[in-house]
């Protein structure tokens, strides 16, 4: 069951996740927390659900869990509320992908879908650690980057956001050569979360989301655009240059404009449709839109793997 | 369409500027990263090109705006052909002449000259195209040529003869410029008159009309005008205070029955002041004076009346100023008696010279009296005090004249305080060694102001003159030299300072270095360099109906009020009223019209200027030669006038001449709905151009 969201209001915890307002936390870390624990705040009820017949532990109950989790016996003992939690709750593996390439640095706004894609990578690296997650993560762009297997430490998490806060982005996208080699470091399937904004070949990218599948991950892809991406409104004759491979075109985009949004779409609809017959989860977030739409998103696909 | 400043087209040119400014924009276009142009196409290179007008109606609007201005400096004009269309529909181009100056109020001439009109109209079909044209001196065109004979019909019952004299020529010209380009059309000429020779001036000789084109002339006047007049009038004052004058006038008679005694009254300030009784032959001239006329004190005016009663009556009066003229006050430094004794008496002598002179030892004259002066004489100077000589610098920068003349005392150290205003810088003296060696004037500019009055006559002695001493001068900018001798050493340099100028005569004007003061030339070249020198205007006695006077000349002090005036000031208006003679007021617009204020005048008599507390009188008199009612045979007139032959179906032929064209462009005033229409494509524009700057993020 997916917990309901409040609106990103200005007085609503959810206004922390605001792309804006997280770019001037100077901390990955606290920008994790403050989104994760801004979301948690706004849901009616915890995110935290599962059963299992493993116990793990107990954990003192906070608003939001349901009462039929609290442990009546130990009330009755101690006159506290505790909530049972079984292992079957944290005993995912999540695999965070994370396209550094040099596309992503675009930004028309305060914030590059490179930060973008940080934050939001953090937030679920922390949300996953939140509840017992395996996180585990993957840079990459023209090949292989960085990567850290998962791991439910708190000493990982740092040392995965430290990964995060130090990705530059740089060169060019390939998707098949770095993510097929991390498909086959993967021994024991969870969740595959590849945040990037897919500026590949379609073939390319879900040729390499497939065997993520058929090793039985869940997968969500998320798209990360920037709001001038979809757009294309510039106003006059420009010269563009490409980010990732240096190319410059004189163009009026005004002329460009209609088939470049046609092709976009097609892209990703391309994208969409392929990953609707292969199951797996893709959505478009662009850098004004708060982060919680993803971290739903997560939940939800975490609850289906349980 | 022609232009009456065709060069400034060249204004057009300017149009390449915004097209350059959008081709330029889009060339140097913004360099912007992206993330990715994976699903950018290339864009074909045509493609960018059309695109570079990518706000085509503002590059529009912008070339218009421009196009406009510059079309509008150019003063465009329509020339018939181009306003009306007349290129088909066969019928006739008529222009008809009617002559309305003074001489046609005689008996019914105007009146006979109406019907004669009105007959040619009736005589007119459907298709005809009329224009009609009133002439004296100056002409007007009346309507324009798809106007229907019953308004040119209701046009000629509003007309009435005036008081101008008559010219031919111009209404000639605009005839035949009207009838230009009408080339499917059978164009004739309608001429009304009464065709009084004195009509063709000299301005008329080299007038042609084309010869397909069909002259009618109607003489109006059939039998023979009886007429007495006044002609000219002359006032002489016989001292120099002007308070008692000799007038002469002319007394004329034209077809009496008989010899008649009539009487010459002469009003001073409107009261009698003497009679003169004369006999008139049946065509006779005569002179009749009034000698030793006491003239009041101020201003004053005198009116004679030729008593008789004529079917012309306006011009049995003559009108004049009796005023004392305007003086020129000059002050004579420098040298001693035998210096300036030929120079003094010829600026004085005569009684009409209006120059008053005072002569001073240059140290003993306060500077700050200099400024009651018009014009200072340096003759013969030596060194100047330096007070005395940064004071005639001021002086002439305020705008004085000063006439420098130069002598034997005079050396380039004693004029250095001055060189600052001088035309040229003294160097030393040349002396003739012996005989020969002496030299003539050289070259002099005749048309110059201080020598086009002069006759032939003055001109040989002048330029026979030897001149045995002189300054060498070396000539400084912004000099003119006017006269110079045999050995190219300048004789005469001015030059301007604002509205200060400044004469140097490098040799005497004493008998010692050449012998001009014994030439009859010497006085009025004396006179005129010092007048020049001070920009002297005198205003005459009398004017000429039909003149148009700039106000200024009649009063130097109203200048000032007349700008106030001109600066749309109306505050002053109260203090200025203008009436005509016959007591019509005229409005102050019809005076400030143009560059600069002035009267025309268009009756005769007195027009009286009440100007703040004072009140000025300006006279104005009829043309003499419109009393000339004699009324030849036009045939042998119209025979002698040349026709030239102009290729049918040709081009239209523009109207030739400046004045033709800038009657044509005044009437029209298409400028103005140019620069109106400019304006509008700019306000558009800039409306256009906010929205797109504001509407399209960057």
């Amino acid at each position: 069951m997916i917990p309901q969201a409040g609106t990103a209001s200005q007085h609503s915890p959810l206004r922390f996740l605001d792309p804006a307002v997280l770019s001037r936390i100077g901390s990955l870390e606290l920008v994790a927390r403050t989104v994760v624990e801004g979301f948690i705040s706004g849901l009616h009820r915890s995110p935290f659900l599962g059963f299992s017949v493993d116990f793990a532990q107990y954990r003192q109950y906070i608003e939001g869990d349901d009462i039929r989790q609290i442990d009546w016996k130990v009330f009755a003992r101690s006159d506290r509320h505790y909530v049972k939690q079984y292992e079957g709750e944290t005993s995912t593996n999540v695999y965070l992908l994370l396209d550094i390439s040099g596309s992503m640095a675009y930004r028309s706004d305060s914030v590059t879908k490179m930060d973008y894609a940080r934050y939001l990578t953090a937030s679920l690296a922390y949300f996953a650690q939140r509840q017992r997650d395996r996180a585990g993560l993957t840079t990459f762009a023209a090949g292989l980057v960085d990567k850290l297997p998962p791991r439910c430490r708190r000493e990982h998490l740092l040392s995965l956001l430290h990964l995060i806060d130090k990705a530059r982005a740089e060169s060019a996208t390939a998707f098949g050569k770095p993510l097929r080699a991390l498909a086959e470091t993967i021994r024991r399937r969870g969740i595959v979360v590849l945040v990037s904004d897919l500026y590949a070949p379609t073939g390319e990218i879900l040729e390499s989301i497939r065997q993520f599948r058929f090793q039985g991950n869940d997968v969500i892809v998320i798209q990360i655009l920037d709001p001038q991406e979809q757009r294309f409104d510039f106003s006059d004759s420009v010269q563009m240059v490409d980010m990732e491979t240096r190319r410059r075109l004189v163009m009026d985009p005004a002329l460009v404009r209609a088939d470049y949004l046609a092709r976009l779409e097609s892209h990703q609809q391309e994208i969409r449709n392929l990953c609707g017959a292969l199951g797996v989860d893709f959505m478009v977030l662009d850098t004004s839109q708060p982060l919680d739409r993803a971290l739903y998103r997560y939940i939800s696909t975490r609850q289906k793997s349980m | 369409m022609q232009f009456l400043n065709p060069l400034l087209l060249l204004g057009s040119l300017a149009l390449i500027g915004p097209i350059l400014v959008h081709l330029v924009r889009r060339e140097t276009s913004r360099q912007v990263l992206f993330s990715s142009l994976m699903f950018i196409r290339r864009t074909p290179r045509a493609s960018l090109r059309k695109q570079r007008l990518r706000n085509p109606l503002l590059l529009l609007l912008r070339l218009a705006a421009l196009l406009l201005l510059v079309l509008a400096f150019a003063r465009p004009l329509l020339t018939d052909s181009d306003a009306l269309g007349l290129s088909g529909s066969g019928g006739r181009s008529l222009v008809l002449l009617l002559d309305d100056s003074f001489s046609m109020r005689f008996g019914d001439r105007f009146e006979q000259a109406r019907t004669q009109v009105r007959s040619i109209l009736q005589g007119t079909s459907p298709g005809d195209r009329v224009q009609l044209v009133r002439f004296s001196d100056s002409t007007r065109l009346l309507n324009r040529p798809e106007a229907n004979p019953r308004e040119v019909l209701s046009l000629i019952d509003a007309l009435e003869p005036g008081f101008s004299g008559t010219d031919y020529g111009p209404a000639l010209r605009l005839a035949d410029q009207l009838l230009a380009g009408t080339a499917d059309r059978s164009p004739e000429i309608h001429w009304v008159s009464d065709f009084q020779e004195s009509g063709w001036k000299p301005g008329s000789q080299g007038i042609s009309i084309d010869e397909r084109v069909d002259l009618h002339a109607y003489p109006v006047a059939s039998t023979p005008g009886t007429n007495v007049s006044i002609g000219q009038v002359t006032i002489q004052p016989e001292d120099r205070s002007s308070s008692r004058v000799t007038i002469t006038a002319e007394t004329r008679s034209q077809n009496l029955r008989q010899a008649l005694e009539l009487v010459l009254a002469l009003e001073i300030n409107e009261q009698p002041a003497g009679s003169r009784t004369v006999r008139l032959g049946v065509d006779d001239r005569r002179v009749v004076r009034f000698e030793s006329v006491a003239v009041p004190r101020g201003e004053s005016h005198a009116r004679l009346d030729l008593q008789f009663e004529d079917s012309l009556p306006e011009d049995n009066f003559a009108y004049s100023s009796l005023s004392p003229p305007p003086r020129l006050k000059t002050l004579l430094l420098g040298g001693n008696r035998r210096d300036h004794y030929y120079l003094s008496r010829a600026l004085t002598a005569s009684p009409d010279s209006p120059i008053d002179l005072e002569v001073a030892e240059p140290g003993r004259i306060p500077p700050a009296r200099l400024s009651s002066y018009a014009a200072v004489i340096l003759n013969n100077s030596g060194p100047l005090p330096a007070e005395t000589a940064s004071a005639l610098v001021r002086f002439v920068e305020s705008g004085g004249g000063m006439l420098l003349i130069s002598g034997p005392r005079t050396h380039a150290d004693s004029l250095s305080e001055l060189e600052e205003i001088l035309p040229a810088r003294l160097l030393k003296r040349y002396r003739a060694a012996g005989q020969g060696e002496d030299q003539l004037i050289g070259r002099l500019q005749k048309r110059h102001p201080i020598f086009n009055h002069f006759e032939e006559v003055h001109f040989s002695y002048l330029m026979a003159t030897p001149f045995t001493d002189f300054h060498l001068v070396e000539s400084l900018a912004g000099s003119q030299v006017l006269a110079d001798l045999q050995n190219g050493s300048p004789l005469l340099l001015e030059r301007g300072l604002g509205n200060g100028r400044v004469l140097l005569f490098t040799s005497s004007l004493d008998r010692n270095w050449n012998q001009l003061p014994l030439k009859s030339v010497f006085l009025p070249f004396c006179q005129e360099m010092v007048k020049y020198a001070a920009r002297f205007q005198p205003s005459p006695r009398a004017y000429r109906v039909g003149e148009r006077v700039a106000l200024e000349s009649l009063n130097p002090q109203w200048s000032k009020a007349l700008a106030k005036l001109s600066r749309s000031n109306r505050s002053y208006a109260h203090t200025w009223t203008v009436v005509a003679p016959s007591g019509r007021e005229i409005p102050l617009d019809d005076l400030l019209g143009g560059d600069s204020s002035s009267l025309q005048l268009t009756e005769p008599g007195f027009y009286r200027f009440r100007v703040q507390e004072t009140e000025h009188l300006l006279a104005a008199n009829l043309d003499p030669r419109e009393s000339d009612l004699s009324s030849p045979n036009p045939e042998p007139l119209l025979a002698q006038l040349p026709r030239e032959s102009r290729q049918a179906g040709a081009a239209p032929r523009q109207p030739t001449s400046l004045d033709g064209r800038h009657a044509l462009e005044n009437r029209q005033h298409l400028w103005w709905y140019l620069v109106l229409t400019a304006c509008l494509a700019l306000l558009v524009e800039s409306l256009l151009a906010n929205r797109y700057s504001n509407g399209v993020p960057e």
